[in-house]
């Protein structure tokens, strides 16, 4: 029965993939006028798109490479302390990779790189709060989560408290913050294969969608520590050559990269139309200089540090991170895990300035922007150019290869989430709380299957009905619900005798709605009045332009006729919340949601204390220190 | 107080409690407790510092903006600071814990004969 079922699952996936490689006429039209806006930039190159064929093909390698590691791993793959924690047998090395691999996802190896050279600076300054975010990890969750926990992060908050209600609550939380981010990966999945390699949107969340299934359902933890381990390893290697090039072309001094970039005039050009909106330039400001320098892209600082909120103590509450840290044997393992990870990703990251100004001074922010107004496109584009340098089959080949990278990084964080919020339906409600402990292995094991399944499909099926939403802010929402929900009650009850179970509940609800009603209420929601407000200046402007007594070109009869219609449509409508304009002006809620899911976990705490809780707290305080008991919590 | 013959499932509330006072444990706990809080502190804070000193650098002119090597400025640089301190905390902290946090649970783990 798994033969077969495995057997068609590939049967379609190769299917999907032989259907996108068909060749097809649809690309003939706007993208021959995109490849001539980036031929005249880049100096040879036929088609933005990569060769269709060879990134094809690499990635059924990494497929059929990523399902004979599921093959391998389904045959160990027999108790629950196999499918969720691969039997804690992962070395210190081999989770540092894994963690990376679950961390860094497509945004961040695609993203980044764009931003940095769309917007200079603040393209490098935007992520380094992800990468301080494993301090917290490594000084307060790793080993304590190691030492008193079992399978997932309910584990450790119900290990005084009354189960039923923790496990239940922190499900709920561990689901919301995997859907959220689930939904925001699989949609960054469809969009990106389709820039990169013309796949279409649904092709691919479905493609996407199943891989993630079979790895998860059939390979368990083991088969995900491996597939985040190649990737990541990919990725790394991916940034490495990408950078040495970039430096090989300009003499191996990182400082010329700097200098250059502040001379090109492409980029002097591009700063002052495009970033600062000057037509005329003002005499002795240094415009090349000023794309080093902060301020193009970040603009409130109250949002900036409430994105840095979140991210800071929102990875250290992520279920498929702290998930890592049962695979491994002891606390020990757990820590130097956390080291090596933070190795690699500070070196990704740092990587990624030389990559996203390497784009652009060698293509030019325009060229970047003509290809894609999201600037996705720096990395691969800047590969295929740099690879030409040698061949032009090789630049064709490091654009596949890149392209690959993506997509081996897009499988090996939703399977990540998946695997986690499927622990925390599976092992958290069906075995704790519907069964109350008393289910048997086979039964737990089957159950924690069926749930990969469901959430896999449930997370298909919310992309698949994404494709035409915004779903940017998702990433930031399920980042501050974490920061706000999961990190506060774990740390309150691993540090301080009075938790209670009211305390947790309250926190994670607490944390998790007002992270979700925050951001409903602010400016991430489309609000039609402003739209409609900003059609009427158009049409304004076109009017008085007309009355004035000058005909208006084509281009602008258009514009007028669709700022016009989609006044009409917008004027009376209101938000999804029944709102004309945003309550809540960040677009990040964790500057309010910490505090207030903070507070309500020390404040019902002490209003509904637990004198048995109070008393088992020596029994959580000895062993999350010291580890007493750890081996024989993981042999039961 | 032995804990001979018990692994540490058998364990009472008695047991973990006499755990919990013995010296040693104290000892550990509150080491281990100042240097977690004491350098999540320093990196929390100077992190925060970053978006801050970015945020209220608006003119060319500006401190942050001087320009350090070549036309390097020095907010890049304190960007770059950011990940020097998070790895030197990485290891620091784990040649510490190696050093003497796993040395004085070794110790109790003896004195309990846990191992």
């Amino acid at each position: 029965m798994k033969r077969v079922f495995c057997v068609l699952m590939i049967a379609l996936c190769l299917g999907l993939l032989i259907h996108a490689a068909a060749p097809t006429t649809v690309y003939a039209g706007p993208e021959t006028v995109i490849a001539n806006a980036v031929v005249g930039q880049v100096a040879a190159g036929e088609s933005a798109k990569a060769n269709r064929p060879l990134t094809l093909g690499l990635f059924i390698v990494i497929i059929g490479f990523t399902l004979y590691i599921v093959y391998w791993a389904a045959q160990r793959t027999k108790t629950t302390a196999d499918f969720y924690a691969a039997r804690s047998s992962i070395t210190a090395w081999q989770n540092g990779w894994a963690i990376a691999g679950d961390y860094m996802s497509a945004a961040t190896f695609l993203g980044m790189a764009g931003l940095i050279c769309l917007n200079g600076l603040d393209g490098f300054l935007y992520p380094t709060g992800w990468m301080v975010a494993f301090v917290t990890v490594l000084l307060v969750m790793a080993e304590p989560c190691r030492n008193s926990g079992k399978y997932t992060v309910g584990d450790v908050l119900c290990f005084r408290a009354a189960a039923k209600p923790v496990r239940a609550c922190a499900a709920i939380a561990t689901v919301c913050v995997s859907t959220f981010y689930l939904t925001a990966q699989m949609d960054g999945a469809g969009k990106l294969m389709n820039l990169l390699v013309g796949v279409p949107y649904s092709v691919s969340i479905v493609l996407v969608g199943i891989l993630i299934i079979i790895y998860v359902v059939f390979g368990g933890m083991i088969a995900t520590t491996w597939v985040q381990i190649i990737k990541a390893a990919l990725l790394v290697g991916g940034g490495v050559i990408i950078s040495v090039l970039v430096l090989a072309k300009l003499g191996f001094n990182p400082v010329r990269l700097f200098n250059e970039v502040a001379a090109s005039t492409q980029i002097q050009d591009w700063v002052r139309v495009n970033r600062l909106q000057q037509a005329v330039a003002v005499p002795g400001f240094d415009y090349g200089q000023r794309f080093l320098e902060p301020g193009l892209f970040l603009k409130n600082v109250w949002d900036q540090v409430s994105l840095g909120m979140a991210t800071c103590l929102g990875t250290a509450g992520m279920p498929h991170i702290l998930m890592r840290f049962f695979t491994v044997p002891d606390a020990k393992a757990a820590r130097k895990s956390v080291v090596v990870s933070m190795f690699l990703i500070a070196t990704f990251f740092i990587l990624t300035t030389v990559m996203g100004y390497g784009a652009a001074l060698f293509l030019t922010p325009q060229g970047i922007v003509a290809v894609d107004p999201s600037g996705n496109m720096a990395n691969p584009l800047l590969a295929r150019y740099l690879g030409n340098w040698f061949h032009p089959f090789f630049g064709d080949f490091l654009q596949a290869f890149v392209c690959a990278v993506a997509f081996a990084t897009i499988l090996a964080v939703v399977s990540g989430l998946v695997l986690a919020s499927s622990a925390a339906v599976s092992h958290d409600i069906y075995t704790n709380v519907i069964k109350e402990g008393k289910a048997e292995q086979k039964q737990q094991v089957t159950a924690a299957r069926i749930a990969a399944f469901c959430v896999g499909v449930v997370g298909l099926l919310i992309a698949l009905g994404a494709e035409n939403q915004n779903v940017a802010h998702l990433v930031a929402l399920a980042f501050a619900v974490s920061a706000a929900g999961v990190l506060p009650t774990t740390v309150l009850s691993l540090f301080w005798k009075k938790m209670s179970t009211a305390g947790i509940c309250a926190g994670l609800l607490v944390g998790t709605f007002s992270g979700i009603g925050l951001v409903l209420i602010s400016p991430n929601m489309q609000y039609p009045k402003l739209i409609a407000a900003g059609d009427m200046k158009i049409v304004q402007t076109l009017e008085k332009k007309q009355v004035g007594g000058a005909t208006l070109s084509e281009k602008d009869k258009a514009t007028l006729d669709k700022a016009k219609a989609s006044y009409e449509k917008n004027k009376d409508g209101t938000s999804v919340m029944g709102l004309d304009k945003p309550l809540f002006p960040l677009r990040v809620p964790a500057i309010v949601c910490i505090p207030a899911g903070l507070l309500s976990a020390i404040l019902f705490a002490l209003l509904f204390p637990s004198k048995r809780e109070e008393d088992q707290f020596d029994e959580l305080y000895v062993r999350q220190v010291t580890g007493i008991g750890t081996s024989a919590a993981v042999s039961h | 107080m032995a804990q001979l013959g018990k692994s540490a499932s058998e364990f009472t509330r008695e047991d973990w409690g006499a755990i919990a006072r013995n010296p040693r444990f104290q000892e550990l706990s509150r080491r281990k407790f100042s240097f977690l809080v004491g350098w999540w502190l320093v990196s929390t804070i100077f992190y925060f510092l970053l978006p801050i000193a970015a945020g209220y650098t608006t003119n060319q002119s500006d401190f942050f903006n001087t320009k350090i090597i070549g036309c390097v400025p020095l907010l890049y640089l304190f960007a770059l600071s950011q990940y020097g301190l998070c790895l030197f905390i990485a290891i620091y902290y784990d040649f510490w814990a190696n050093r003497h946090a796993d040395k004085l649970t070794g110790e109790l783990l003896d004195e309990l004969k846990l191992r």
